[in-house]
């Protein structure tokens, strides 16, 4: 027993010996969240989807400017009337398994996705409960696979690229042979160790094969540079700060209101803008809410320029369109124009008496507390009082999804084609805060024109008719932000927000 | 004695068939829906109604019971919602290492906070006496977070001599693991030695006034035995019971202290568990935190009979 002791004691002394540590570079990555799950697409979340976009691949994905390039083909190849999409595979991929991915693979990945079973989330995107169906899959050859669709679609090739879609990941069939066994994608890294609430350990995939391309968004040449990627999982944002600062942590996510703290504590950060979105929500199923000129009014008393000072970023966008996007013209940048005299007036044609307006907020994220906060005192100053109720998250959605409330804090996160940004919030659902008829109907073009022109013409239209009528009273795209320890080199941000790991490496 | 045990560990199964129907209602009560919780903003009806059906959510909720009850005594607790894991093996983990810093922090504290109490009571109105109380008040008013971010300043940022976060199981490296066990247990330790010295000194200081203890001075024994053979084994009862109530707690989840050291602790998964109405796992949770308490209780009382032969179960 002593000897079995004494050699345990000596083995787990050499393994943490420093000269054979330093033989493998690692980034280490603190994360206030822990991944829901190792299936790409069916269990997720931001930070879930995170790390397995690290590790699996689909065959197209979004670049820099949001648009769609290949990953997993080689290209993408349009029919004439829309309906047919050939993708030419890469050649020489691998998977984690060490087998060379074919069309059979894309074919058996796409058939599982497509089975009830499974769960994917994105499912009603491509069986026809939506707007759009696939028809058909066929692999006339080994390296090509060929989708067919019910009705030409702007949205298709971004639909199967959506992160929480986990990029529609082609995998390995012994990735789900006998039960869900865990990911075997061809990406750059390879998902090797995860102790729920504890850590996530990715390792460099030796056999990578890199695209030619440079790096752009989520398609490129993802080469990975360190050997391992060290997740812990830090549930206190404070305690994650402590172990930047105690020099145990390479890179983490953080809130915008710490950037200048850690800037001034010599930490090299970045921030870039997302298209992700606050807004205050307008329920429309509140009586007291109907009232546009009610409406009007909270909007142009919100000094939207101090508001996103105040918040840590650098402008607001009152559009739901994010400014990255090829789709935010001159008519998407306007706002409701800030003005406390308009606002009263507009208080005294609604007949506004001051009875207190519920504003609900929870402290899911700084920003969605304290943009109520800001908000409250700047509707205060026009006259409008507003009672916050700050809520837990899971009672926060309630409200969302019934409308039981008057005004929302809220933020949704990326949506990257202008159809989706006007849809998420527009609708007859019970959730959605805008059903106007027009806007509805514009909207559904949106999902069907696939003229780029003739699109943002559309969605031109719809800004005017939202500034108009404030369903929602648009914020700003929120950025994400990543403090960087001196040891990391090549991490870059990218406006889909989701962290790239490779083509990043550490020095000691 | 034995009979007592036998008697109060058939009682825990109508305790914890209530708890389980208690905790069965409540955690449906509270608004929040897991399947919206998951799909975040991203939703759809059809998704959000298809994962009601997978999570079974759309049953009416005596059915759920029935069958989650029916699982239960089959030894299978279900499966998180939030990560797929079986809820059984979520508790085993987690709660090995609840139960190692818990463990460790009581030792800890009861070996300091017992002298301490004894000897405030023994000195007291003296400079000792002040010291004792005066250092545990300090400490039972320092809010645990609180304590736990200024230990990480000062003995991970500026002295470097600790780890900040992570952890690292004894199991799988002894010594490596012990550097991430001392704050936490320090944490903790601190802050339940105050109570238990408080308790002990308040008990101490009246058993000092009985007449056995004059009278055992008075036939001259040595003042060391006093203390030792006559008073603190007569003190300890109270105090055995808020180390009872102490390790009932803390084994239920100091969902703070490993928040703040990202300790994977059995109180950080409940409280995981809360947010995203994880309900196999809150449910899971809720019942081992009862099944501990019950069994800390017992223990509590089986104690009892060994110190005070007068006890009798």
């Amino acid at each position: 027993m002593k000897l079995v002791f004494a050699v345990a004691l000596a083995t787990s002394a050499l393994v943490t010996l420093p000269g054979l540590a330093a033989a493998q570079s690692v980034l280490r990555v603190a994360s206030t969240s822990d991944m829901t799950s190792d299936n790409p697409g069916v269990d997720r979340s931001g930070f879930t989807d995170s790390v397995h976009l690290n590790v699996v691949e689909g065959l197209v994905g979004y670049r820099d400017d949001l648009s769609i390039g290949p990953v997993l083909a080689r290209e993408v190849q349009v029919s004439d009337d829309g309906l047919t999409y050939t993708f030419p595979l890469r050649e020489g991929v691998l998977f984690h398994n060490g087998e060379t991915m074919t069309a059979d693979h894309v074919l058996a990945s796409w058939d599982r996705l497509m089975d009830e079973e499974t769960g994917w989330r994105c499912r009603d995107r491509f069986d026809g409960s939506g707007r759009l169906e696939v028809t058909g899959v066929e692999a006339p050859d080994d390296s090509t696979v060929v989708f067919t669709i019910s009705e030409p679609s702007p949205l298709f090739l971004k639909d199967m690229a959506r992160f929480d879609c986990g990029a529609t990941a082609i995998q390995h069939p012994d990735a789900w042979a006998d039960g869900w066994q865990g990911p075997i994608g061809t990406g750059p890294f390879r998902l090797v160790e995860w102790r729920p609430g504890e850590r996530i350990v990715l390792e460099r995939f030796e056999d990578y094969m890199a695209d030619d391309a440079p790096r752009d968004g989520l398609t490129g040449d993802k080469t990975p540079m360190v050997d391992r990627i060290l997740i812990t999982v830090v549930p206190d944002a404070a305690s994650a700060n402590a172990a930047m600062r105690a020099g145990e942590v390479d890179l983490m996510e953080i809130s915008t209101s710490d950037v200048e703290e850690l800037r001034d504590a010599g930490f090299d950060v970045l921030v870039q803008p997302t298209p992700a979105w606050g807004t205050f929500l307008i329920s429309r199923h509140s009586e007291r809410m109907a009232n546009p000129a009610l409406r009007q009014a909270m909007a142009r008393a919100l000094d939207m320029d101090q508001l996103a000072t105040l918040m840590g970023y650098e402008g607001h966008n009152a559009s739901p369109i994010p400014p990255i996007s090829s789709f935010f013209t001159e008519a998407q940048d306007r706002t409701y124009g800030y003005d406390l005299d308009a606002a009263r007036a507009l208080l005294e044609e609604a007949g506004y008496d001051g009875t207190p307006i519920r504003l609900i907020t929870s402290r899911r994220s700084a920003v969605m507390f304290d943009q109520a906060v800001v908000a409250q005192a700047m509707w205060r100053q026009a006259g409008i009082e507003t009672e916050i109720e700050v809520l837990e998250w899971g009672t926060q959605l309630d409200l969302y999804r019934s409308g039981d409330y008057d005004v929302m804090s809220f933020a949704f996160s990326p949506r990257l084609d202008p159809a989706l940004s006007w849809d998420m919030f527009s609708g007859e659902q019970q959730r959605k805060v805008w059903a106007d008829p027009d806007a509805l109907e514009m909207i559904d073009r949106l999902m069907t024109e696939t003229d780029p022109e003739t699109r943002a013409a559309i969605s031109d239209d719809l800004m005017t008719l939202f500034l108009e009528q404030v369903p929602a009273i648009g914020l700003y795209s929120q950025p994400t932000a990543v403090a960087l320890s001196d040891r990391v080199d090549g991490f870059e941000l990218w406006p889909g927000g989701r962290l790239r790991f490779w083509q990043t490496s550490v020095s000691d | 004695m034995w009979a007592h045990v036998a008697r109060r560990s058939a009682m825990m199964v109508p305790t914890l068939l209530v708890v389980s129907i208690i905790v069965f209602a409540l955690i449906r009560a509270i608004p929040g829906d897991p399947a919206e919780i998951m799909l975040n903003d991203l939703d759809s009806d059809a998704a959000i109604a298809a994962m009601r059906t997978e999570l079974g959510l759309d049953r009416p909720i005596p059915v759920q019971y029935a069958i989650w009850l029916g699982n239960v005594l089959t030894g299978d607790l279900g499966t998180s919602i939030r990560t797929g894991q079986p809820v059984a093996e979520a508790l085993f983990d987690r709660l090995g290492v609840t139960a190692t810093i818990t463990a460790l922090a009581i030792g800890v504290a009861v070996v300091l906070a017992i002298p301490a109490g004894l000897i405030a009571a023994w000195k007291q109105d003296t400079l000792a006496d002040a010291t004792i109380i005066g250092v545990s008040i300090l400490f039972l008013s320092l809010p645990s977070f609180w304590l736990g971010l200024m230990m990480i300043w000062l003995f991970a940022i500026t002295l470097g001599w600790l780890p900040a976060i992570g952890f690292v199981s004894i199991a799988d490296d002894f010594v490596g693991g012990l550097r991430y066990l001392i704050m936490p247990v320090a944490t903790l330790a601190l802050v339940e030695m105050a109570v238990v010295a408080r308790m002990m000194r308040a008990q101490t200081l009246e058993v000092l006034r009985l007449d056995y203890v004059t009278h055992a001075r008075a036939k001259g024994l040595p003042e060391a035995l006093v203390l030792t053979r006559h008073v603190a084994r007569n003190a300890l009862g109270p105090s055995v019971t808020v180390i009872g109530l102490i390790l009932g707690g803390l084994l239920g989840g100091a969902s703070v202290t490993e928040t703040v050291f990202s300790i994977p602790g059995i109180g950080r998964l409940l409280v995981e568990a809360i947010y995203a109405r994880d309900y196999p796992v809150l449910q899971g949770c809720l019942l081992l935190i009862a099944f501990i308490y019950v069994c800390v209780n017992l223990l509590v009382d089986l104690a009892y009979a060994v110190l005070d032969p007068r006890v009798r179960l």
